[in-house]
Parts: structure tokens; C-alpha cells; sequence
């Protein structure tokens, strides 16, 4: 067999096998970075011709003051801090730490504009607007 | 052969009215269900178990439950689940519930759920809207804020057991608040409540249920997410859909 090709096979199985441990890890991980004390929320992520728009559902975060954003041209991070810590008494499973922050990483998979983007936090609910690199105009039809 | 067992810890009363609340859009019924639970201090009566849902044991406080129960009053009985609901459990579940409804004489089934808007986050009181499968259903008129949903797909548990009240003629209708669809939603199961109480006299102070809004979008983030996943193959996809009828 020509050696590209084995290598081409031996790539497409390390893929699918990553691809396999990240689900894994994913349905089988409550959702809480144990070693970061952190909490991570629920989002969705919606995308428009010209934007992506980020929802992140932050309970028990009392201040716009309490959150971070942070945005690169791959991914978006969220960070914020509980009014007060968490603990889950008799969960095993959450351990017997106390967690005290909210902590989410989103990878985004188109370029986009990280200056131009904009937060709003209302009724415990994030709202990110990120602008796409690669803008729609519309044209005349003769 | 029934796929469901049957588990009985004590007996139902007759002619009580039946609320069903499983894992939905919101979690609005789940959340709204087990509050009736507690407040009105429902006892439980049996347990549900088939192998068409996940083999899961649930304790609290030391004790094992049945993932689905049914819990009554002399008034009242309440069926909630911990689990979102498969849809190889569905069609089997709503035979059962009505099979249940009909040996203990249950006057009214009602259906707890959300209907998921876009802009929830801009709405302060959800607004509750009834859906009923006979006209002679007009309870739910006892509340002046309730309006019926006449136009619309509803998906998924409750879809099949507004179905198999049909063929029953069984008098069945959905109380359904504006929700969330990602996120759990104790507002919107808040104002079911309300709603409840204006129908039924129960009496529900839900201020605790408000005081614990943030605490509960918290601790329910993990069945979210699950119920969302089964959400995706049970029909619900549909409710964004315009009716063939109505075009």
C-alpha cells in the first residue's frame, strides 16, 4: 500500500477516535470542572448570515460586574463568579468541594471579528453578538 | 402484555385530578409538578418501571425511587418523572397513565408544560395557554388570564397522551407556559401554578418557588441538557412548524 495512504487511513482513525473520546467525556461528565471549582452553564449558539449569537444561562450571578468575556478569532470564554459558592451536599458525584464560578469555553468554527463584539446581561441570561469576518451585501437584481 | 410494573406503595384515591409533569421544554412541567408535590404534601403511591427507560435507581435521603411515580392526595395526584423520557417509552407510558386515569375514576388529566418562545428573557409573567381535545373542557375559563391555543403543533409525551385521551374520549387538556426552551424555566412553571390555583382552589404560595428560581436553574442544568438530547427524537421539532391547516 503507498505510504500516503496509510497515513491518510492512520489520520482519518486518530480523528475518529478523538471524535469518540470527546463525546464520551461529554455525556458521561456531569456538567462541573472539578479541578477548577467550576461550575459550567447551559448555552446555545445561534448563527445568522451576519453574526453569531451566544446565549450562556448564568443563575446565582447578580452583576455584570461578576462576568468575563473573553474572545480570540477560535474560540469564546466565559467566566463569572457566583453570588455565593455552591456546595452539593450528599452528591457524590460533585465531590465535597465547594464551586464558586461559572466557567464555559465555546470553540467558534468561522472567523469572526473579535473588537467588534458585545455582551449584554439581563435577568441571570448572557447575550453575545459576535460579528462574522465574512459579511453578506446584499446586490441589485437587474 | 403491559410493558410497565406496576409498583404500589399506597392505594390512589378516586376521582382526584390527575397533573402530569415529565422532563420537557423548560423543565416547566417537571418543575411545576414537584412543586404541587411538596406543597401540598402528596404521598406516594406507585412507581413505574418498564425496560423501555434507562435502568436507573434513584435515592434520596437514603431511600430508592422509581425514576417515574405517581403521588395523590385525597384531591390530587401528580405523575412525574427524573428522566427524560426515550421515545420508545412514549406511546407504552401514555397508554398506562390513561389506563390509570380510568380505573381510578381521575376526573381530569392535566397536562403541565411550556410552549418555548423566543423572547422569554423579555417576559416578566409568562403568559398560560390552555389546550383541549373537547370543547366541553371549560374549567380552565375560571382563570380570565388563560387563553386557548387554537392554532399550533404540540410534540413529544404530551402529544400522545392528548392522542390516546381522544380515542378514549377521555377529558384531557394542556395548561402550557411561555418557556425557555434550552434553559429550566421555574418562572414559567411559576405562573402555571398561579394559574392552577385560580382553576382548582389549591392554594399554592409560590413565593418559595420564586425565592429558589436561581438555585433551581442551577441544580437542574445536568437534565436540561439530557432532556434536550431526547427532545431531538421525540416529534418535538415540530412545534416550530406552521400547521398544513393552517396555511
Amino acid at each position: 500500500m503507498e505510504d500516503w495512504f496509510s497515513e491518510y487511513i492512520r489520520r482519518i482513525k486518530r480523528e475518529i477516535d478523538k471524535t469518540f473520546k470527546e463525546i464520551e467525556s461529554e455525556f458521561f461528565s456531569p456538567l462541573i470542572d472539578y479541578n477548577n471549582k467550576c461550575l459550567i452553564p447551559l448555552y446555545d449558539v445561534k448563527e445568522t448570515i451576519n453574526e453569531i449569537i451566544i446565549h450562556v444561562d448564568l443563575p446565582n450571578v447578580k452583576s455584570k460586574k461578576d462576568i468575563e468575556v473573553m474572545i480570540s478569532e477560535t474560540e469564546v470564554i466565559v467566566e463569572a463568579k457566583l453570588v455565593r459558592s455552591i456546595k452539593f451536599e450528599d452528591l457524590v458525584i460533585y465531590g465535597k468541594q465547594a464551586y464558586d464560578k461559572f466557567r464555559l469555553e465555546i470553540p467558534l468554527n468561522v472567523p469572526v471579528e473579535t473588537e467588534k463584539a458585545k455582551a449584554i446581561f439581563r435577568n441571570g441570561m448572557l447575550e453575545i453578538h459576535i460579528p462574522k469576518k465574512i459579511r453578506f451585501h446584499k446586490i441589485e437584481i437587474e | 402484555m403491559s410493558e410497565w410494573n406496576i409498583i404500589t406503595y399506597r392505594e390512589i384515591p378516586k376521582e382526584t385530578i390527575m397533573f402530569v409533569g415529565v422532563p420537557d421544554v423548560g423543565l416547566v412541567g417537571s418543575i411545576a409538578a414537584s412543586f404541587i408535590v411538596s406543597s401540598l404534601k402528596l404521598e406516594l403511591s406507585i412507581g413505574l418501571d418498564s425496560d423501555k427507560i434507562p435502568p436507573i435507581v434513584l435515592f434520596h435521603k437514603g431511600k430508592p425511587y422509581f425514576p417515574v411515580r405517581l403521588y395523590s392526595s385525597n384531591k390530587f395526584s401528580v405523575l412525574i418523572s427524573e428522566i427524560a423520557l426515550p421515545i420508545e417509552a412514549i406511546y407504552s407510558l401514555s397508554k398506562l397513565i390513561l389506563d390509570i386515569a380510568i380505573e381510578n375514576k381521575v376526573k381530569r388529566i392535566v397536562i403541565l408544560s411550556g410552549v418555548p418562545v423566543p423572547n422569554r428573557i423579555e417576559i416578566k409573567t409568562p403568559r398560560v395557554f390552555a389546550a383541549t381535545i373537547s370543547n366541553e373542557i371549560t374549567e380552565f375559563k375560571k382563570s380570565k388570564d388563560i387563553e386557548l391555543l387554537k392554532e399550533g403543533i404540540i410534540g413529544g409525551i404530551y402529544a400522545s397522551i392528548l392522542k390516546e385521551s381522544i380515542k378514549r374520549k377521555f377529558p384531557s387538556y394542556a395548561l402550557l407556559a411561555e418557556s425557555h426552551l434550552h434553559y429550566p424555566d421555574p418562572g414559567a412553571a411559576g405562573s402555571l401554578i398561579e394559574k392552577i390555583n385560580q382553576i382548582y382552589d389549591t392554594n399554592i404560595d409560590t413565593k418559595p418557588l420564586f425565592e429558589q428560581a436561581e438555585e433551581i436553574r442551577l441544580k437542574l442544568r445536568e437534565l436540561m441538557k439530557r432532556t434536550l438530547e431526547q427532545l431531538r427524537r421525540s416529534g418535538k421539532e415540530y412545534e416550530y412548524t406552521i400547521p398544513h391547516l393552517y396555511a
